[in-house]
């Protein structure tokens, strides 16, 4: 028995080594919901309270800036307020005459990113905002510039956004110009590309991509990315795929939105969004 | 003692500077792998089992953050983190310009290793993400990490654990 424990005295550099790198790998090769839970605890317990505390920290430092800005936008937001109820006045008086129905004003819930990852390659980020402010999984996130990605865990006040980055993010997009659907998803190396387009296509590089409205999560219209260039897809010479530089520099985003109207992400969705024209008009007018 | 108290302030520092201010820590698109350092003077000071547990909890840590390889980095700081206590004795010196190629060569293994790891389902961009990617950020770890040593002021006596 002493043998066996002075075998292992005398080999614990190897036997740690050999120990921790199987724990490594067996986390690896665990299969995807495990590992999901595995890394979001992980995170929850090591990290977040940590990066909460700079967050408020930073929050803060900025307060004072942002609050000399936010005045000044608050003055000319005030003006086109005169302006938008003069023209809502009028937009009403029109509807009734043609009898429209108004639309579903969009609910958005602002964000702010508490933490976007501390190595190579994350494809999440912790978002301070959870079910008690209405955010549920499965919600597009966006910022004015395009899509960032979507909601897929949330606890009461934190939220887990999957980004397009993620190996597993798929969403249904479109030439905004054309009406040739295709799926956007991302690489291997987190390159953002459109799949499965047909040989014959009317894409060409400098399309802007939208999503599509269909698949009952992401609404019409919202940027995705432009295409760079078009290639085979390298198993399937029938199909080609487009590598798209993303509209959204993941790098540089500190605040997001969540679409929260849950019209947009009704089982109906495809025929809501086909509707939600006054959400492609908002992008189009950024 | 104070050696001691002093390296494993050294330490947490490395620790909580990546971990809380990693963002704010990036030039342009360069961001330096502070976890890294760590685990190379954890090694260098505490031998394999030093930096492979190092290289374990910081690995640990960063995965948290990629649930698509959830493990991987945990896996090269291990192998780095064991290597370099391993042959510690032949290379080690506490000149600065030795350290700083230490960090330098860890992190151009590091990347090679998890990139050709993460790139390996037949992508092409392993070599751009190497040369755009790798080398300038190898460069700002080895400066900021022989920087913050130097701002502790000791030597790392090597220690076997």
């Amino acid at each position: 028995m002493s043998k066996f424990f002075l075998f292992l005295w005398e080999h614990r550099q190897s036997l740690i080594f050999l120990l921790l790198l199987l724990i490594s790998l067996a986390v690896l090769s665990l299969p995807g919901r495990q590992r999901f839970h595995l890394a979001r605890r992980i995170n929850r317990a090591v990290i977040t309270p940590f990066q909460m505390v700079v967050s408020q920290v930073d929050y803060f430092l900025h307060l004072k800036k942002e609050n000399e800005i936010l005045r000044k936008n608050n003055f000319i937001l005030a003006l086109e307020v005169y302006r938008l109820e003069e023209a809502k006045k009028q937009n009403q008086r029109f509807e009734r005459l043609l009898e429209f129905t108004s639309q579903t004003p969009i609910h958005f819930i602002a964000c702010k990113v508490i933490s976007g990852g501390i190595g190579e390659k994350a494809d999440i980020f912790i978002i301070d905002k959870g079910t008690v402010h209405g955010v549920v999984p499965n919600l597009p996130v966006l910022v004015p510039e395009g899509l960032v990605g979507k909601i897929i865990e949330t606890d009461a006040k934190r939220s887990v956004v999957q980004l397009y980055t993620h190996q597993d993010f798929r969403v249904s997009a479109k030439p905004s110009q054309k009406e040739e659907r295709a799926i956007v998803g991302s690489g291997p190396g987190g390159e953002l590309y459109l799949f499965n387009i047909p040989l014959r296509t009317q894409v060409k590089p400098g399309d802007l991509i939208v999503s599509s409205g269909m698949g009952g999560i992401f609404p019409k219209g919202i940027p995705v990315g432009t295409v760079a260039e078009l290639e085979k897809e390298e198993e399937m010479e029938i199909t080609l795929r487009a590598i798209l530089t993303p509209a959204v520099d993941l790098d540089q985003v500190s605040e997001v939105f969540v679409l929260a109207d849950t019209a947009f992400v009704s089982p109906k969705a495809g025929l809501l969004f086909e509707a939600s024209d006054s959400l492609v008009n908002l992008w189009n007018e950024h | 003692m104070i050696t001691n108290l002093k390296f494993t302030f050294f330490l947490l520092t490395l620790f909580f500077i990546h971990l809380l201010f990693y963002q704010y820590l990036a030039l342009g698109e360069v961001y330096p792998d502070l976890f890294l350092v760590l685990v190379v003077y954890c090694a260098l000071r505490g031998g394999p089992v030093g930096g492979s547990i190092s290289g374990f909890i910081c690995g640990i840590i960063q995965d948290s953050f990629s649930y698509t390889y959830f493990g991987l980095h945990a896996v090269v700081k291990i192998v780095i983190g064991f290597a370099i206590g391993k042959v510690r004795h032949s290379f080690f010196s506490n000149k600065y310009i030795v350290q700083a190629t230490i960090i330098l060569t860890s992190k151009i293994f590091h990347d090679i290793i998890f990139y050709s790891i993460y790139f390996s389902r037949g992508e092409e961009s392993f070599w751009r993400q190497i040369i755009f990617h790798t080398a300038p950020s190898a460069f700002y770890t080895c400066i900021l990490g022989v920087a913050l040593f130097i701002m502790f002021r000791f030597k790392v006596a090597i220690k076997s654990w």
